[in-house]
């Protein structure tokens, strides 16, 4: 199983870290004025990993890491930074990866990351 | 074969690169949530973007050639990325990436620098010097650096080579960085890590990259990092005087993710 990579000061993310949790409920509205409530799908979180200062070698791994999983296509094992709780089943959202180098150990990317419900 | 061509400087690029890889993936959503996804190879792409300044006439005039040569943005060219290790298989050289020379033995499993078990350690049973090698069908005029964190528990010697251009580096039980940069003149580049006659020594983050000394080891469990279909990304290639005999340019590559 694939895993998140650590980066070398042994931090899973940095400042900048941001997460959340979606939800997919209808709204259904009759003619009397009732309504109701439907969730069509479950909640699942979210995490938007914003990187900075990384060196080449730390951008390789998460580099690779998106390479193994072929994107969007294969899911990996991701701890959440905020509660250290481990989610066996999170898949990159967008399945690009930019890495940007503006100097020698200047490495930056981000990437958003989804968890998986079956 | 054509490729884009190393500055003077030995480099492939300058500070800052910008390199986004893209992987298409087909999928589908049930309405209870359940997805199906399947990974679309052929559509999956690496792009590069690469400021270049202070290029001398010389430098200049090869990119804009390989420019014309390529007619823009119609035919495809070598592009060894700035970004790769282009050594693949480097924490497995016991595996079918590596050629293994006559006496040599592979055993993985022995922990590298970092602590993790990512080193191998290498005997050469055999009566000469002998090793693992991978040869790579890149641009053979190009000055290339090999590098490696090496040991050996009683001391001892390992040879890193490129091509004909070689270094024997002394070996201790604390794990040191080797390195050898030339240029090999040869197709394909072969590079080599070997250990002399009857010694055993331990490598961890083999790495071949396209400049003249190493940067920071970068791990690579597929193939390497160089991409025999690139082709600029623009059918413009603007080149700015920004001093006399210096000229400056943005060069956009695109290639196909290459598994």
């Amino acid at each position: 199983m694939a895993e998140f990579p650590r980066l070398k000061t042994g931090a899973l993310a940095q400042d900048g870290l941001e997460c959340g949790y979606r939800t997919q409920t209808e709204v259904l509205r009759y003619v009397d004025g009732g309504q109701q409530a439907v969730k069509t799908r479950r909640g699942r979180k979210h995490w938007t990993v914003k990187l900075e200062r990384l060196d080449e070698g730390e951008l390789a791994l998460v580099n690779e890491l998106v390479e193994t999983v072929r994107g969007e296509t294969g899911t990996f094992a991701f701890t959440d930074p905020k509660t250290g709780v481990r989610h066996e089943a999170c898949r990159i959202e967008g399945g690009s990866f930019e890495a940007y180098v503006a100097g020698l150990g200047d490495g930056r990317a981000e990437l958003k990351i989804v968890e998986e419900i079956d | 074969m054509a490729h884009f061509p190393q500055l003077e400087s030995g480099c492939m690029g300058q500070y800052p690169l910008r390199r986004t890889l893209s992987l298409r993936t087909y999928s589908s959503e049930s309405p209870g949530g359940k997805r199906r996804a399947a990974f679309d190879a052929g559509g999956s792409t690496v792009r590069w973007k690469l400021p270049l300044t202070g290029l001398s006439e010389s430098e200049a005039e090869a990119i804009q050639g390989l420019f014309q040569a390529s007619d823009g943005r119609r035919r495809s060219f070598m592009f060894v990325d700035p970004f790769a290790n282009l050594l693949g298989g480097t924490d497995d050289l016991a595996g079918t990436l590596w050629e293994k020379g006559p006496g040599v033995v592979v055993a993985g499993g022995v922990r590298g620098p970092d602590g993790q078990a990512e080193a191998c350690s290498l005997a050469n049973t055999s009566g000469v010097w002998s090793g693992v090698s991978q040869a790579l069908a890149i641009p053979e005029a190009m000055n290339y650096c090999m590098s490696a964190w090496v040991r050996s528990a009683g001391g001892g010697s390992v040879k890193l080579s490129i091509g004909d251009a070689q270094r024997v580096v002394e070996t201790g039980s604390e794990w040191r960085q080797a390195w050898v940069s030339g240029v090999d003149g040869t197709s394909p580049v072969q590079f080599m890590i070997a250990a002399p006659a009857g010694e055993t020594v331990e490598v961890y983050g083999p790495q071949a990259e396209a400049q003249i000394a190493p940067s920071e080891y970068k791990r690579n469990r597929g193939r390497g990092g160089w991409y025999p279909r690139a082709r600029f990304e623009s059918n413009e290639l603007n080149l700015e005087a920004e001093a006399p005999g210096l000229y400056g340019c943005e060069v956009a590559i695109v290639s196909p993710w290459e598994e």
